[in-house]
């Protein structure tokens, strides 16, 4: 019966026209285009992407932006394609306004968060719902170490260590990845839906200590006029600016968990992932690889924390939420588990699609609903997730390896139904 | 020695609202293995059935004042009956076409049928804050020197009656008896020719409907219902169940209780503004050092 | 002195003994098999031998060092591997990667290294391929390094597992059921196999086997297990004589031993 539905659904979902395209890339003129065929395709796709934000409104250059984006991703292989892409991003927000711009920082910020949240998730299948406490350290780190004079906590104000944003970036690795392992440490043995609730408190307590503890944190004022990135005598104060950076540790994130996953360490993972007791037969510590998964992935989003505190110049414990680590999840899952092109996919979908449909409206003459993506946004989220795990659970770009996993578990299904 | 009193009444009310919500989630634990992340919004959405229900009643201020324990009743079938029709709809869509699916999915299915029902009725409600018409009789009896309302006496009598109807229900019946042994090792159940599929929607029912009355009394009991009003209920309903030994009905009546009551006595002892944080440490302590709970069983592999 | 001492090893679960007062001493590079009906007691001390359970009491010696007790990573860097009963391979992953997962204590990659990639560990990296590639040869998989571990064929699941537990590099290596569900032509090169890990790879072999076939073909000392205890050892042709034995467990199958089971 279920499996049934989904049959049904499945064609709306994957590609239908398969056939059609396997067979037109057995002729020898398909063969030539198929294979040349992408090396061509990309930087078209990429410019015509660059010049979308000058020509068409906002809404339309995002929508674009998305199906650019998922092609784009779905042909690229090679470095050649990554250069592409990166290029492409590169361009992009120079025919954007300030709030296309803002958008695509948050594009990126999340890009790297949802990377920082797949190492944990999609490598090691840890489910953290906790993954903000990462974030929320690096961006305290930042408020703390840098200590302003006015706006920061009596704590921070002893300190000063006269320490500029990039020095604090290495700091918020070390401090995160510590915090990760701090975390890591009692769950250590928990299975799936305990781990998820344990990090969810975790992730609620860090955020609760924050609003309360006045004397270290300033509590639920805040801690405010936070310093800008310096940058050969001027200051990175603007998205466009702020943008880069973030895509720049997005990138150096992406390569970093790419080479971690394609080594012994990432198969460690995923034999722990596969079979735990078989993985530590076979000599895999499975304590310390889970810890490392975990500060690893908490190390990253620390890095995230960083600039999100400079970028906004303050820092508010109630900002630090639940909201975000399930924002984050949802665009590692949707976009793709364990694979980090899926996560820029998830990113512009999950973050940056609301954003731009803020103030769009539909008029069904029986009922208005007015401001879809301020008001029905977490309406649509909520419904996106479900619909994504009953029909397409491996998300929209996702590894060979997780379409593998899904694809046995849907064949199981389909032969206890017969 | 007064407010301890009153801190204990406060405590043991509350333990009867958590320990019904950790009965339904106990149930659909013990026969899916799964968390349903959802419940708290069946929580909150029986509440809001409630509600409703009392609203459109409050005209018959007759009615009201002189049968106030039919209109209650009613009250609180309603808000059974819209929680078991959500549990029936979410069963159906987000959960059966995961049942093999790796763990994580249904899991996530869940979260986001949580957020779909909260943020429903947050535009439902336009984030408003209901308030609930004043009909459970007023009045207490004393205590020594504190007043206990009969709404909390409700409570509390409520919670014990559930719990021995459902105790009733899993040890004496021939469902009951069905859905322990989906519970015990489903595929051998199925093979006994249980409808192991019936079963499991009979599960949320019945954890749905005690949820849905739970919130409906809930709601009386603090006179207003809100969106949000079934997160953290939820999180803390599941700290009891697992502090009792998840799959234990016992063991989640006693959960609840003593969540409730450490909550209640941790407003004095640290302070009102880390009282939520209260169930997440205990949660953490209870999964770290004996995650089998009170009554459950010591399940060790290991030495 | 045997390479493995197993001392007047016991275990109960909650009331259930599943092993009592057991003893066995194995020689380096011999092949040994133990034998018993089912329930009997000889997956739990494969269980312990591998340190997925303790002992509740007895102690486990290999190469004269004491195990019971350690967690399973540092019996397997001491020397253990093994197999499973109801083949536990890394379904999604490929023939080549699971034997990669093998090698994990034999490469020396970290985080750091991982991510910057000095000559030396990509150097490493490719021979821990070919090392892979080079078990998958020594088990009869070769060409098929890039299978899906769930799309092999039964046969070939099996000595996938063993060559996966070679990349261990052990001295001592564990087979649980290894010949399980083959039939006579699948069995007989199982057994050449077998021989093969003691006779060119100078391994220790630790053999459970129901199909007396291949135990009474390969096995140099055989122990047979009979709820919980040891009821009988020796060479295959006094095992067979024993009565005990006979009455727990061949019975028949004795009888019909130059025909088929």
């Amino acid at each position: 019966m279920a499996h049934q539905r989904r049959r049904l659904l499945r064609p709306l979902t994957s590609w239908p026209y398969r056939d059609i395209i396997d067979r037109a890339r057995a002729t020898p003129a398909g063969t030539r285009a198929f294979q040349f065929g992408p090396y061509v395709l990309l930087p078209l796709l990429g410019a015509g992407a660059a010049l979308a934000p000058a020509l068409l409104s906002t809404r339309l250059t995002f929508l674009l932006l998305l199906v650019v984006a998922y092609v784009m991703l779905r042909i690229m292989d090679s470095v050649y394609g990554l250069v592409v892409l990166a290029g492409t991003l590169v361009l992009l927000p120079q025919g954007m306004d300030g709030f296309e711009r803002n958008i695509m920082f948050n594009v990126a910020l999340y890009t790297l968060l949802g990377i920082g949240l797949n190492v944990v998730v999609g490598y090691a299948g840890l489910l953290d719902l906790g993954y903000v406490a990462f974030f929320a350290a690096g961006a305290y780190l930042y408020a703390l170490v840098v200590a302003p004079d006015a706006g920061a906590s009596e704590w921070a104000q002893q300190w000063d260590l006269g320490v500029t944003f990039w020095a604090v970036l290495p700091m918020a690795l070390v401090v995160a990845a510590l915090i990760g392992v701090a975390l890591g440490v009692p769950v250590l043995r928990l299975r799936g839906d305990y781990l998820a609730i344990v990090t969810l408190g975790f992730g609620e307590i860090i955020r609760i200590m924050a609003r309360n503890e006045d004397y270290y944190t300033s509590g639920p004022r805040g801690i405010f006029l936070l310093p800008k990135p310096p940058f050969f005598g001027r200051e990175l104060d603007t998205a466009y600016e702020l943008y880069f950076v973030a895509l720049a540790l997005a990138i150096v994130a992406v390569i970093a968990a790419e080479r971690i996953r394609d080594s012994r360490v990432g198969r460690a993972w995923e034999a722990i992932r596969e079979d735990e007791d078989v993985a530590s037969s076979m000599g895999i510590d499975t304590t310390v690889y889970k810890l490392l998964a975990f500060a690893i992935g908490a190390a990253i989003g620390g890095l995230g924390g960083v600039i999100i505190a400079a970028k906004q110049g303050s820092v508010f414990p109630d900002d630090y939420n639940l909201d975000v680590s399930i924002n984050v999840l949802a665009l590692v899952i949707i976009g793709g588990m364990g694979n980090v092109r899926g996560i820029l996919l998830g990113a512009l979908l999950v973050v940056g699609l609301p954003d731009v449909l803020r103030d769009f409206s539909i008029n069904l003459g029986v009922a208005e609903f007015q401001n879809i993506g301020a008001d029905y946004r977490l309406v649509i989220f909520g419904a996106s997730l479900v619909a994504i795990m009953v029909l397409r659970p491996e998300g929209l770009l996702p590894s060979r390896r997780r379409a593998a996993e899904f694809q046995e578990a849907e064949l199981l299904e389909q032969e206890l139904a017969t | 020695m007064q407010q301890w009193i009153q801190l204990t009444i406060d405590g043991i009310t509350l333990g009867g609202v958590y320990a019904v919500i950790a009965l339904g989630y106990t149930l659909v634990y013990g026969v899916l293995r799964m968390i349903n992340f959802a419940h708290g919004e069946l929580f909150m959405m029986g509440a809001f059935g409630g509600f409703y229900t009392l609203d459109a009643f409050e005209n018959h201020t007759t009615l009201n004042d002189s049968l106030p324990s039919l209109t209650i009743a009613v009250a609180i079938f309603a808000g059974m009956a819209t929680s078991v029709v959500l549990a029936i709809i979410m069963e159906r869509v987000a959960y059966r076409p995961l049942r093999h699916a790796p763990r994580l999915a249904p899991l996530i299915s869940a979260i986001g049928v949580s957020i779909l029902l909260r943020n429903v009725m947050l535009r439902v409600t336009n984030a408003r804050r209901e308030v609930l018409p004043q009909v459970f009789p007023r009045g207490a009896i004393e205590i020594g020197d504190v007043n206990v309302t009969y709404i909390r006496i409700f409570l509390v009598a409520l919670s014990l009656f559930f719990m021995l109807l459902l105790y009733v229900f899993i040890q004496r019946t021939k469902t009951g008896t069905a859905m322990r042994a989906v519970a015990e090792d489903r595929d051998t159940a199925a093979l006994m020719g249980i409808d192991v599929d019936r079963i499991i929607v009979l599960t949320f029912v019945s954890g749905a409907a005690l949820a849905g009355a739970a919130g409906v009394c809930y709601a009386m009991y603090t006179t207003n219902a809100a969106a949000g009003m079934g997160f953290l209920p939820g999180i803390k309903a599941f700290t009891a169940a697992v502090l009792g030994g998840i799959g234990s009905v016992p063991g989640a009546m006693f959960g609840g209780y003593f969540l409730g009551l450490s909550e209640s006595y941790s407003t004095r002892l640290i302070g009102a503004q880390y009282k939520d944080v209260v169930a997440f440490v205990l949660l953490v302590a209870v999964l770290i050092f004996r995650p089998w709970g009170f009554f459950g069983k010591r399940e060790d592999r290991r030495a | 002195m045997p390479i493995l001492s197993v001392r007047h090893v016991s275990r109960a679960f909650e009331g259930l003994v599943a092993l009592n007062d057991v003893s066995i001493d194995v020689d380096e590079a011999t092949i040994v098999g133990v034998i018993g009906p089912n329930g009997a007691g000889k997956t739990t001390l494969f269980n312990i031998l591998t340190g997925f359970y303790r002992p509740t009491s007895g102690e486990v010696w290999f190469c004269e060092a004491r195990i019971d007790g350690l967690p399973m990573h540092r019996i397997a860097a001491a020397g253990i591997s093994r197999t499973f009963q109801n083949i536990r391979l890394f379904s999604n992953m490929t023939a080549i990667e699971n034997v990669m997962v093998g090698q994990h204590l034999h490469l020396g990659t970290n985080v750091a290294t991982a991510i910057l990639r000095p000559p030396a560990t990509v150097a490493s990296e490719r021979r821990a391929i070919e090392q892979s590639a080079e078990h998958l040869r020594f088990v009869g998989l070769s060409g098929r390094e890039n299978e899906l571990a769930r799309n092999l064929p039964y046969g070939e699941q099996r000595r996938l597992e063993i060559a996966r537990a070679l990349a261990v590099r052990p001295r001592l290596i564990l087979l649980d059921e290894p010949s399980a569900g083959m039939n006579a032509g699948e069995s007989i090169a199982m057994m050449d196999l077998i021989r093969e890990l003691r006779d060119d790879l100078r391994v220790t072999v630790i053999l459970i086997e129901h199909q007396m076939r291949v135990v009474m073909g390969v096995c140099e000392r055989i122990s047979v297990l009979d709820y919980g205890e040891k009821i009988a050892e020796g060479t295959p042709a006094e095992v067979q004589r024993d009565q005990r034995v006979i009455e727990a467990y061949l019975g028949t199958g004795h009888l019909q031993r130059r025909g088929e089971p």
